[in-house]
């Protein structure tokens, strides 16, 4: 995909009735940096009760105004519905009435992710209707199928916890939105300039989308500097771990508990080589 | 009541067709609900069609109506007609289909799970 095909998509996406929502800040997610995330969402456990979400900060959110992110290669992402429109508005009409469904599983062919813009938002107590007038801080999010009237809405609430519904686990699109935000600001992603096929291209996406960047790896890990404990047998190489997440214990007396994630890093006797050999991506 | 929602074509026809049936019928056509080339909303050709259709059904249940009840065939027909334009607020056409609250349940825990546009 090059900047003209990012564009493309952003002025579909202006057709449509979410357009006021869609922030200036585009970024293009390679395929690489794409099985990335989706590698870090499938090492999530799943049967959890509650999942607590990453504050701005632990994240180094930097999209205050909100971002695009556009994936290079769509894929199918399982989502959780509770709740639809209450009768059929169809894509321009007003949508006040929504109605709680039982949970369901349904597939959608993810073409790009909107996070907005940070706010207090109106919370709704399941069963009813109406807005209650009790809010919450949340980031609102808003997944966008291939077809771009497919779209599914969420929320991050940073620094709060999202229970899973009794009988269900923490569902696929919500282990991704968590992956997400980890992995936007996190040192192995690396912003590169969008690829063009030409210079009349390039003076377009600079004029229309001036933000627009694409996320790729970045070479390479860091290295720990953790000493290794005594080994038995020396290590001959020194080997990437890779990337997971772990439960941090935190709060009074260790209460508390939520996912973190750690960037993949270089564990092993620093005089010896890397082992290289390179890590299949499941998909 | 409306032509072709709550009654079928013939159903229609045969109220219209009552010498008692009102002259007066409203016709309403609401545009489809895809954004043109230009992402403007617009009514579709075959909509028109469909609304001329049924005021041209209305008008011939009328003369054979009105035939029936005066027993003689009638000699002039006059047809006023109103145009009437609606367009929703363009600020809560562009907030539409996208409910921007959390879900919580009634410990005000906000739930896990997402809200799908109508399919």
């Amino acid at each position: 995909m090059t900047g003209d095909d990012v564009l493309a998509i952003r002025k579909q996406w202006e057709q449509y009735n979410y357009a006021d929502y869609l922030p200036e800040a585009t970024v293009l997610a390679s395929h690489d940096w794409t099985l990335y995330v989706r590698a870090m969402a499938q090492a999530i456990p799943r049967d959890l009760t509650e999942v607590h979400y990453p504050t701005e900060a632990e994240v180094r959110w930097a999209w205050t105004e909100g971002v695009a992110v556009v994936f290079d290669q769509p894929f199918d992402l399982e989502h959780l519905i509770i709740s639809r429109d209450k009768s059929e508005v169809g894509v321009f009409g007003i949508s006040t009435k929504v109605e709680d469904v039982a949970p369901t599983i349904e597939l959608q062919q993810l073409q790009g992710v909107v996070f907005g813009i940070g706010q207090m938002m109106r919370a709704r107590v399941a069963g009813s209707e109406e807005k209650t007038t009790e809010s919450i801080y949340a980031i609102p999010t808003l997944f966008i199928g291939t077809d771009p009237e497919d779209i599914i809405s969420g929320t991050w609430i940073p620094g709060g916890d999202s229970h899973v519904m009794h009988g269900q686990q923490l569902s696929e699109s919500s282990a991704f939105q968590l992956s997400l935000v980890t992995a936007l600001g996190h040192r192995l992603t690396k912003e590169v300039p969008v690829p063009s096929a030409g210079r009349g291209e390039r003076r377009r996406v600079q004029r229309e989308l001036p933000s627009l960047r694409m996320l790729s790896l970045a070479g390479g890990a860091s290295v720990s500097e953790r000493e290794g404990s005594p080994q038995r047998h020396p290590h001959q190489f020194r080997w990437i771990v890779r990337g997971h997440w772990h439960t941090v214990r935190h709060g009074p007396r260790k209460t508390l508990s939520r996912l973190q994630w750690y960037d993949p890093f270089v564990k092993g006797p620093e005089d010896k080589p890397l082992d290289e050999r390179r890590t299949v991506w499941r998909t | 009541m409306s032509f072709q929602d709550d009654l079928s074509r013939d159903e229609f026809y045969q109220a219209a067709i009552q010498p008692d049936f009102p002259d007066c019928m409203q016709f309403v056509l609401t545009a489809a609900a895809q954004p043109s080339g230009e992402g403007d909303l617009t009514f579709s050709e075959e909509g028109i069609e469909n609304l001329t259709d049924q005021i041209k059904h209305f008008i011939m249940a009328r003369i054979l109506g009105t035939w029936r009840k005066q027993n003689l065939a009638p000699k002039e027909l006059s047809v006023g007609l109103v145009l009437d334009f609606k367009a929703p607020d363009e600020e809560m056409l562009r907030k539409g289909a996208w409910p921007w609250w959390a879900l919580v349940d009634k410990g005000a825990h906000p739930l896990d799970g997402g809200h799908r546009g109508t399919p």
